[in-house]
């Protein structure tokens, strides 16, 4: 008896330390992936083309019709900010002036599920990361 | 009976403080199916809402003072502040620019309007210096107690019991627990109507705590927070208490140091990359410096006589002397047989000198009428004499130079003026050329005294020495092989005898991580630790093993991860803290 209580009081104590992970990865379409919020996001920068890919704690896709995006984008030290919008799937696109060069660009993403608070999310393209 | 109610009111107690100490890692219950893999790091209570955040390049630590946010921005290797950057902190839709605060370095301060509203705030700050550009993000928790408290933001357990009722997840998880918890309690006591009844007063307590109505006003100070402590038994327990003073260096219960940026700033602590390196395999040894014997010199009399000082006088211990400088001069003893002798033949020479004179000067008026033959031999005669006069005479009153044979500095002086000295059995003056030493090391293991290519060695008083090995000897003493080694950079203030220790390279390779000598300090225990800089204001101590490289540097081989930031400067102060 005695030791089951125990054992009960330190599942208690082991029941919220569940932790936190991060760390550069690469996604199915070949660009950075990175924890936002509950979802995991991945970054795809084609030409000008600016893609984010939403997939859920399991790598799962995630529909994102109604969702909201909004990019930061600094590129040769010019920050700009690029709407995304749902392009089908669990993708969703914008339009950004990179002058072709994808060499250390780091962009951060405001991701607005529909009804849900909005989670941010940072990149580095053509960077090793750290 | 007793200790086990006490045992069910501390697992109470505790799993009530478990989701109030750690609110950050609660939100982990609220999370669906999302798998993660790091170690969790404990949580810092910090008295002012604190958000940290870091990329490859910069470090960022914003910190909210009333209706200010105070950033402070440091470069991610090395710690160093960075000054003269462009801030710009967007939130809420808005973008403002932090302006730099004068007099301190890499800190900047913006004004704006969603500081007061209690709430997490996305935070992207997007940071421009003239060498690089970054975006960093992160979520910045405003809690609703922070709002309505005073300027210097005191935050306390009403805080955090606000930010848990703001936030339906962490409330939930903080219900569950509890509830599992009162499951304790219940099954600890079993029977017995006093104990259902205590139990039943913990729960009541726990439904205050949860729902946060009990400690909701805002606003309090530390003296408040005290009263609160206890009351909640929980809070009491937890292992970071919100209720501490203000942001101060401290100690955490798992061993690793909470030092907020300005502390840093303060002690201007450095970090360095750990890289994986290759270096020799290196020994340590005793040795002191010795004088090259070319570089070093004995003056001695070659005859008996006393001491009369030169030009210049003696000279004394620690005077620069130059080589071929007279130091000294000896007039030759000369004992009254002797003198006698030398009289004698002195005045035997001079007589002869005289018939030799006269017969010369006759013969030559003679020139002519007597052969050649025997003027010659006259003259030769004459000549022979003066010159045994010449050798004879200053026997009794020259003095016997004694010169410096090098270059150098005396140091040593055992003759003073109208000294008696007997010939060779003394020195007189010890010179030595201060740019010439050597060490002497000894070497117990021959195969060590083979092996080594190259030495460094360090003073008592912290002075690097380069060695360069010039030999070692054939002859053991005391059972040991005696070394020498050349300094190639030979600074001032050395003395011979002085005792060095020695770091030597020897043949064979060791991998690590080459961090400097003050990296590397010593835990209350004794171990050697080194400090990691594992987030913004958070410092781990990792127990290392270590071998000497230099006099500078060592390597640690075992102990640090390659890529952690290691603390450099400052290593020694950090351990100070308590």
């Amino acid at each position: 008896m005695k030791l089951s209580t125990f054992l009960l009081a330190a599942a208690l104590f082991a029941a919220p330390a569940t932790a936190f992970a991060h760390g550069p990865s690469v996604g199915p379409h070949g660009g950075p992936m990175t924890d936002a919020g509950a979802y995991h996001t991945e970054l795809v920068l084609k030409g000008n083309d600016v893609v984010l890919y939403v997939t859920d704690g399991s790598d799962q896709p995630v529909d994102v019709t109604g969702a909201k995006a909004e990019a930061t984008i600094l590129a040769n030290k010019q920050t700009q900010k690029v709407p995304l919008q749902p392009a089908g799937a669990n993708a969703l696109k914008g339009q950004a002036a990179l002058g072709g060069s994808h060499d250390s660009v780091k962009v951060v993403t405001a991701l607005t599920m529909p009804g849900q608070k909005t989670v941010q999310a940072r990149f580095e393209v053509g960077h090793a990361g750290h | 009976m007793i200790p086990r109610r006490r045992l069910a009111a501390i697992a109470v107690a505790a799993s009530l403080a478990a989701p109030v100490a750690f609110p950050a890692l609660a939100p982990a219950l609220a999370h669906e199916g999302h798998d993660h893999g790091d170690a969790p790091t404990p949580v810092i209570a910090t008295m002012a809402p604190t958000m940290e955040t870091s990329s490859s390049d910069f470090e960022l630590v914003a910190v909210v003072q009333g209706k200010t946010l105070l950033v402070h921005l440091d470069r991610f290797a090395t710690n160093e502040p960075v000054s003269g950057a462009t801030v710009e902190v967007s939130a809420d839709g808005e973008a403002v620019t932090a302006a730099p605060v004068s007099g301190e370095e890499g800190v900047y301060r913006l004004d704006a309007a969603w500081l007061s509203k209690p709430g997490p705030h996305e935070l992207t700050v997007s940071v421009t210096t003239a060498d690089a550009a970054d975006l960093l993000i992160g979520t910045l928790e405003v809690p609703a107690s922070a709002v309505d408290a005073q300027p210097g933001g005191a935050r306390g357990v009403s805080g955090v019991l606000g930010q848990v009722r703001y936030d339906p997840g962490l409330l939930l998880g903080a219900v569950m627990v509890f509830l599992l918890g009162v499951l304790t309690t219940v099954a600890l006591t079993q029977r017995g109507r006093a104990r259902t009844v205590a139990g039943a007063a913990l729960i009541g307590l726990g439904l205050l705590l949860a729902s946060g109505a009990a400690f909701a006003h805002g606003g309090e100070d530390h003296s408040h927070g005290d009263e609160a402590k206890d009351k909640t038994p929980g809070a009491a327990a937890a292992p970071t208490a919100l209720t501490g003073a203000p942001d101060s260096p401290r100690r955490l219960p798992d061993g690793s140091l909470y030092v907020p940026k300005p502390s840093q700033r303060l002690l201007s602590v450095r970090t360095a990359v750990a890289k994986p390196q290759e270096a020799a395999q290196t020994v340590q040894l005793i040795g002191q410096i010795v004088a090259d014997p070319n570089g070093g010199g004995n003056v001695q009399a070659t005859q008996s006589g006393r001491i009369e000082p030169g030009e210049r006088g003696l000279p004394y211990v620690g005077q620069r002397v130059e080589a071929g400088q007279v130091l000294a001069y000896i007039a030759p003893a000369v004992n009254v047989v002797d003198r006698s002798g030398i009289q004698q033949q002195i005045a035997t020479v001079e007589q002869e000198l005289v018939i030799a004179e006269s017969r010369v000067q006759r013969l030559r008026q003679l020139q002519g009428s007597v052969p050649q033959r025997d003027i010659d031999e006259a003259e030769a005669n004459l000549n022979g004499l003066r010159k045994r006069r010449a050798a004879l005479s200053p026997t009794l009153t020259t003095k016997e130079a004694l010169r410096a044979p090098i270059a150098g500095v005396v140091t040593a002086n055992n003759v003073k003026a109208g000294q008696v000295i007997e010939a060779r059995d003394q020195v007189l003056f010890e010179i030595v050329d201060p740019s010439r030493l050597m060490v002497e090391a000894v070497a117990f293991d021959p195969r060590v005294a083979n092996a080594i290519k190259a030495a460094t060695a360090t003073t008592a008083d912290g002075v690097n020495l380069s060695l360069e090995l010039l030999g070692s000897s054939l002859a053991l003493r005391q059972q040991a092989i005696p070394l020498l080694f050349r300094i190639s950079n030979s600074p001032q203030g050395l003395g011979v005898g002085q005792p060095v220790r020695l770091v030597a390279q020897v043949q064979g390779k060791a991998s690590g991580i080459v961090l400097p000598r003050q990296s590397v300090v010593r835990s209350a225990s004794g171990q050697p630790i080194v400090w990691q800089h594992e987030a913004p204001q958070r410092f781990v101590a990792r127990p290392v093993r270590t071998q000497a490289l230099d006099g500078n540097t060592v390597l640690v081989l075992a102990g640090v991860e390659p890529e952690a930031r290691i603390v450099t400067d400052g290593a020694g102060l950090l351990n100070q803290i308590r």
